[in-house]
């Protein structure tokens, strides 16, 4: 690796903390138990606060994908901080009384080293340590899912989701198999040059990428491979769903983005058309089906595993339309993709902790009518609900509604209208399910009476998200920058790659055409408006 | 003290006193919703009105800068300014006023500002939106007494003024966004607000859903004007590269969709047919409510939006005539089926479906002054109507079937008198606001260079005569003839919070409490008890019946303004309107602003004069029509009515447009989620199974210990992998 190992202090710190915790979680004393949380917590701060000191300091000059990997680190850690606090009186979940007491070490260490998986990601170079930063992020949500709780459901859907994500680990793994038969390597640079060598992508490599982003659909909940979700989403424990929410689904999109970036993203023709051309495919159904079915849910968490679903269809969008940028278009589509992810994160997340701090009927509240009335016992809770959905709805002023701007808007500017509209005519049948949530705490009575979860830090996490919508939503900036950062870093990797290619070997002759990204970033010639707007236009025609 | 206001120039005073205005609704909201539950309680009204008043006071000041030519000395003292420079203020190079406050975000060559944009045009919206809205807070403060969660209701009402101001007064098509879908969410909430009925949940979801459809309308166009435009700020839109002819012919499709889908999200909002399903529906909200929806906030929005991209739709005449075509068959239809509605205030929404159609109508003949009138003169009449209703309403217990009730004019004269005067101006009766505001939308069209035009004027003179008609069918129904009073009448309007139906038992005695303890309050000579209900007025308190008489004060003067008052021969509205970029050629000739396209010829077929007559007439054969059936002879309405059974049930029906959406679009959708639950559950099931058959033998033959459903999950995703792998290969071989 050629990352200076002082970038992977994050990382060291969480896994540190997790091995911490795991011992401290054994300990005979309760109070020595119950500092697993605080350990947890502050190690999460600490690497938060380093992840953004080495983004701050020396960042641009240690290698190409610097920003993204601080974006990924601040993510996982940010998000992290929220998902220890809405868990904090997890492991007594469901019965206080046959708790087992060392149950709470095993449960937070477990989270630390999936983030620290999640955390990692971005520095990978090489497919082996791809591999095993997505087990890292993956193995641990096995054993939280099968352990969060005690009842036969539980058990049945960690079961299910170790199995099926052994399986999609494997296809995955089969598909790195077939890059490194490609390009005899498992090196990164390597990768790109051999990619870049060739003037059309071989079946071979097409193959591979076909059945990485097959397998990672999996991680992200997307359509092929959404079929565990509402079972698993919904007979886990509410603290594991919020975290299946997120760290997989993190992780699986920015290894997508890493393998993509390995090809150049030469993906726009030939036979190399089918793989965007698939992505459009996943997207436009995973949305669909997504949308379609939660509408017909009244069952709160199943709903957003749906919604779970959808959402990764606007992020795979991102990822369809790639880094092609033209004039006059706000972000591309890299980076939209990655504002996506980082807002859905703070809405989700906070939705299910405010799910957490309702105490329903197993653990929190599930259902429509558990949340029935609560508005007026718990309008702050209610209050933080509603802001995450409108959040997820795409209100002005929240951050949902700057994430779906920009996605629409980088599929729009690339030419992709029809997909823009689609986009759209979810995002609208969208409003419906999670207004039915508003309505249910605003607009009807106490359907059961209800409890509360004591610990504080609960509220907190609910707070701190409903804040970060609404702050992120008015005052963007920060998060706006980071993440266009990040994408064109992205963008620099398709050029640096490019260059690469005639050191690889073949004469530059051979290159077809670059694409059009390249050609617009290397000679910044005035790009007629006709092209993208005339088939924006068919486009719409169409979809009207 | 304001030294700091120094180093600014006076435009620059201007923009910052706009941009405070939606600031007080705002803080009025922040400060109900932390104090209202606890410290204001029965008195959060007061900082609601409070804020909206210094809006209001802005808002005016706003207007007399703006009123160019009047008001000198006033301009000069506001923002000292020498003689000669009031004089000239505002007029001549300022067609409008623009200032950026702050950047919401920007990303590149992309900038998002929190702007403010003057012309005369958000001028005149926002001073009638935030006096209006003052007269119904205030009016609410009476109706709403003592209902649960008070607080609750003005913490919204200000959101709603906030997000209204702010659609106005914003410098770009993102922040009117904004305030677009803020309204849409306002209205939400309290359309909802009796939300134990069913009715008023249904209501409030349809509004927000019917509401959405407009909504990704407006924004698909939104992101087209930024790719045509490559900027959402209205100077570079309309004044910019649109004044290319060469530009024009380059993006001559978006020049065709971008007005478009404008005019769908302008429909969805204003309820014009087909979206005009939800505004019916809405009056399940407080009257207030109503008012505030039907006459200053939300259903202004789309007309608002049209006047104001007017510059854009000049240049696709198609589109424009669309708007006018839908909106005088949305003003027919909706008065036909207003005949036909026997509670009072679904005769009213539908009546402002019909009256957003007359605006339309003036839209798509390029009179934009006029329909902006128009939209001026309908906030005033139709907020005292809902107003008035809003009275019979309280009075009456709850009841506002016109059927159940007559003679009201024995119990609430000032109320009978004021819903006269709205009823007047709706009818068109010459004098009243609607006569002139009305007319001058039918005379343009009558005149305009579109053949189609005048035909489009007949059609709205044949609704000119049904409105009259259905207007006073209600007046002289409800207030006329004998006195007739319902059950419930005397009864404070029963709290759907306190009185849910299955209960009617006890919850009667908690309402008789009630009543008793309201009768007190509502009776302003306070010397009736409720014991004798039938000899009190039902006028209720001051702070109900006074912003009635001002409505009915300005309903009845506003109509003048389109007379007097302006240059040369216009009207005060017209020539304030004037430099607006919104009209063809009328009977005045506005002044274009620099290099703007007026394609709109007008003709003259008929002179304003004759085509006031011609209104008028028909207004007082409507009434005399309703004079007859529904006081003189109430009689003769029913052997009429039975003898038009069939048309009578299908305009009681309001043209079966709820069963088409029904049948059209709910079950379809309703049926696909079905249908795709179902292929979920094939594949999870039996596809799953039938590949999963052969394992389950070996399975069976090794006698399994896993759970058997996972298998085939792993089958499923296994076979779909190579499925997606070999349709590929087939696909690229």
């Amino acid at each position: 690796m050629n990352i200076p190992l002082n970038h992977f202090s994050p990382e060291i710190i969480m896994i540190v903390a997790a091995f911490l915790v795991a011992l401290v979680g054994v300990a005979k004393s309760d109070a020595v138990r119950r500092s697993a949380q605080w350990i947890s917590l502050i190690s999460l701060i600490l690497a938060f606060i380093a992840g953004w000191h080495i983004g701050m300091v020396d960042s641009t000059a240690a290698w190409p994908l610097a920003s993204f990997a601080t974006y990924d680190t601040l993510l996982a850690s940010g998000i992290g901080i929220l998902l220890v606090l809405l868990s904090w009186d997890m492991p007594f979940a469901m019965d206080p009384a046959k708790a087992d007491r060392t149950f709470r070490g095993e449960y937070f260490a477990m989270m630390l080293v999936s983030l620290a998986g999640v955390s990692m990601m971005a520095k990978v170079d090489n497919l082996i340590w791809l591999f095993i930063a997505l087990e890292l992020v993956s193995i641990p949500t096995y054993i939280m899912v099968a352990t969060g709780r005690s009842n036969p459901t539980a058990q049945e859907a960690g079961i299910k989701y170790f199995f099926l994500g052994s399986l999609s680990a494997a296809i995955y793994l089969f598909g790195f198999s077939y890059l490194y038969g490609f390009s005899g390597s498992t090196d990164f640079s390597k990768i790109a040059s051999a990619f870049a060598a060739v003037p059309q992508l071989p079946y071979i490599a097409m193959i591979g990428l076909l059945m990485v982003v097959i397998g990672i659909a999996y991680k992200i909940a997307a359509v092929p491979l959404h079929y565990y979700a509402p079972d698993v989403y919904q007979g886990t424990a509410t603290p594991v769903t919020a975290f299946l929410s997120f760290a997989p689904k993190a992780a699986g999109f920015i290894a997508l983005i890493l393998v993509f970036n390995l090809t150049g993203w030469k993906l726009s023709h030939g036979a190399a058309r089918a793989v965007p051309d698939l992505l459009m495919v996943m997207a436009v159904l995973s949305m669909t089906i997504g949308n379609v079915l939660a509408l017909l849910q009244r069952n709160i968490k199943r709903m957003l595993a749906y919604s779970s679903i959808s959402h990764s269809g606007y992020m795979l969008v991102g990822l369809a339309v790639g880094p092609l940028m033209i004039n006059h278009s706000i972000t591309n589509g890299i980076s939209a993709m990655l504002f996506y992810l980082g807002a859905y994160s703070v809405m989700t997340v906070g939705a299910f902790a405010v799910l957490v701090y309702l105490q329903g009927k197993l653990d929190a509240a599930e259902d429509l009518d558990d949340i029935a009335g609560i508005a007026s016992a718990h309008p702050l809770a209610a209050a933080c609900m509603a802001v995450c959905m409108l959040s997820l709805i795409g209100m002005p002023f929240t951050v949902g509604f700057l994430g779906k701007l920009f996605i629409v808007q980088a599929a729009f500017s690339s030419g992709h209208g029809v997909l823009a509209v689609i986009v759209m005519i979810n995002a609208a049948i969208a409003a419906a399910y999670y207004l039915s949530i508003i309505t249910s705490m605003y607009l009807r009575d106490p359907w059961t009476p209800f409890t509360v979860r004591r610990p504080g830090a609960i509220q907190f996490s609910a707070g701190i998200a409903a804040a970060l919508v609404i702050l992120l939503g008015v005052f963007p900036s920060v998060l706006m920058s980071i993440c266009r950062y990040s994408g064109s870093e992205v963008t620099k990797m398709v050029v640096v790659n490019n260059s690469q290619a005639p050191a690889a070997g073949k004469s530059t002759a051979a290159i077809l055409p670059p694409i059009h990204l390249v050609r617009s970033r290397s000679t910044p010639r005035p790009i007629s408006h006709t092209t993208p707007l005339a088939s924006t236009h068919t486009a719409v025609a169409a979809a009207l | 003290m304001f030294q700091f206001l120094q180093q600014f120039t006076p435009d620059q005073h201007v923009e910052i006193l706009a941009g405070l205005i939606p600031l007080f609704p705002l803080a009025a909201m922040v400060i109900i919703a932390i104090f209202g539950g606890t410290a204001l309680k029965g008195r959060a009204h007061v900082p609601a009105i409070v804020g909206i008043a210094f809006s209001f006071f802005l808002a005016l000041l706003l207007l007399i800068i703006f009123d160019v030519g009047q008001f000198n000395s006033i301009r000069a003292a506001l923002l000292h300014l020498t003689p000669a420079q009031a004089n000239h203020f505002g007029a001549g190079n300022h067609e409008f006023l623009q200032m950026k406050f702050a950047t919401w975000f920007s990303a590149g060559g992309f900038r998002i500002p929190f702007g403010v944009y003057l012309d005369p045009l958000s001028v005149l919206f926002v001073s009638f939106v935030t006096g209006i809205s003052l007269l119904i807070f205030i009016y609410s403060s009476g109706y709403m007494e003592g209902d649960y969660g008070y607080f609750r209701f003005f913490a919204y009402l200000s959101m709603f003024v906030t997000a209204m101001t702010i659609l106005v007064l914003a410098n770009n098509f993102l922040l009117v966004y904004l305030g677009w879908e803020g309204v849409g969410l306002a209205s939400y909430l309290l359309v909802g607000y009796y939300y134990p009925k069913r009715s008023a949940r249904d209501a409030a979801t349809k509004a927000f859903i019917v509401n959405r459809i407009g909504d990704t309308s407006f924004a698909v166009a939104i992101f087209m004007i930024y790719l045509t435009f490559h900027s959402l700020n209205f100077v570079n839109v309309f004044y910019g590269p649109l004044q290319s002819a060469s530009f024009r012919a380059a993006h001559q499709s978006m020049m065709f969709w971008i007005p478009l889908l404008l005019m769908f999200g302008a429909f969805a909002k204003s309820a014009q047919f087909p979206l005009h399903v939800w505004l019916p529906d809405a009056m399940e909200g407080p009257t207030p409510v109503s008012a505030l929806i039907h006459a200053a906030t939300m259903v202004t929005a789309g007309v608002y939006l049209i006047a104001r991209c007017m510059p854009i739709f000049m240049h696709d005449l198609p589109v424009l005539h669309l708007v006018g075509i839908i909106g005088t068959f949305t003003a027919f239809m909706a008065a036909t089926i207003a005949m036909c509605q026997y509670d009072l205030k679904r005769i009213w929404a539908y009546s402002t479906v019909s009256q957003l159609g007359y605006m339309f109508m003036g839209l798509g003949v390029a009179a934009g002054s006029a329909a902006v009138f128009h939209v001026f003169t309908h906030a005033f009449f139709k907020a005292l109507l809902f107003l008035s209703s809003g009275s019979v309403m309280h009075a009456m217990g709850g009841e506002l079937d016109i059927r159940k009730m007559s003679g009201l004019r024995k119990r609430m004269p000032i109320t009978t008198v004021c819903l006269l005067v709205g009823a007047l101006c709706l009818a068109g009766f010459p004098g009243w606001a609607g006569f002139f505001s009305k007319d001058e939308i039918l005379s343009a069209a009558m005149n305009s260079a579109w053949s189609v035009g005048p035909w489009l004027a007949a059609v709205g003179l044949l609704t000119a005569l049904i409105t009259a008609y259905y207007t006073f069918r209600a007046f002289f129904r409800v207030f006329m003839g004998d006195l007739i009073l319902p059950q419930t009448a005397g009864l404070h309007e029963p709290s759907v919070f306190t009185l849910p139906p299955e209960s009617s038992h006890e919850s009667h005695d908690a309402h008789s409490a009630h009543v008793a303890h309201s009768a007190g309050q509502h009776s302003h000579d306070g010397q009736h008890g409720h014991d004798q209900p039938r000899n009190t007025s039902f006028d209720g308190p001051i702070s109900m019946w006074g912003p009635l008489v001002i409505l009915a004060i300005g309903a009845t003067l506003v109509g003048w303004l389109g007379v007097f008052g302006g240059h040369g021969d216009q009207g005060w509205i017209q020539s304030f309107l004037a430099r607006v970029p919104m009209n063809a050629g009328l009977h005045y000739v506005p002044t274009p602003p620099s290099g703007l396209l007026l394609p709109l010829a007008s003709v003259h077929r008929i002179s304003p004069a004759m085509g006031m007559v011609l209104g008028g007439i028909l207004a007082i054969v409507g009434i005399l029509v309703a004079w007859y059936f529904h006081l003189v002879n109430r009689h003769a309405a029913e052997v009429v009515k039975s003898a038009l059974r069939p048309l009578v049930t299908f305009l009681e029906n309001k043209w079966y447009i709820d069963e088409i959406y029904h049948y059209c679009i709910v079950m379809p959708l309703w049926y696909l989620g079905r249908t795709l639950y179902g292929v979920d559950h094939v594949v999870d099931g039996i596809v799953v199974n039938f590949f999963g058959y052969f394992p389950q033998l070996v399975g069976w033959v090794l006698k399994p210990t896993q759970s058997g459903r996972l298998r085939y999950y792993a089958i499923g995703m296994v076979s779909g992998l190579a499925l997606v792998i070999l349709g590929v290969l087939y696909l690229l071989r």
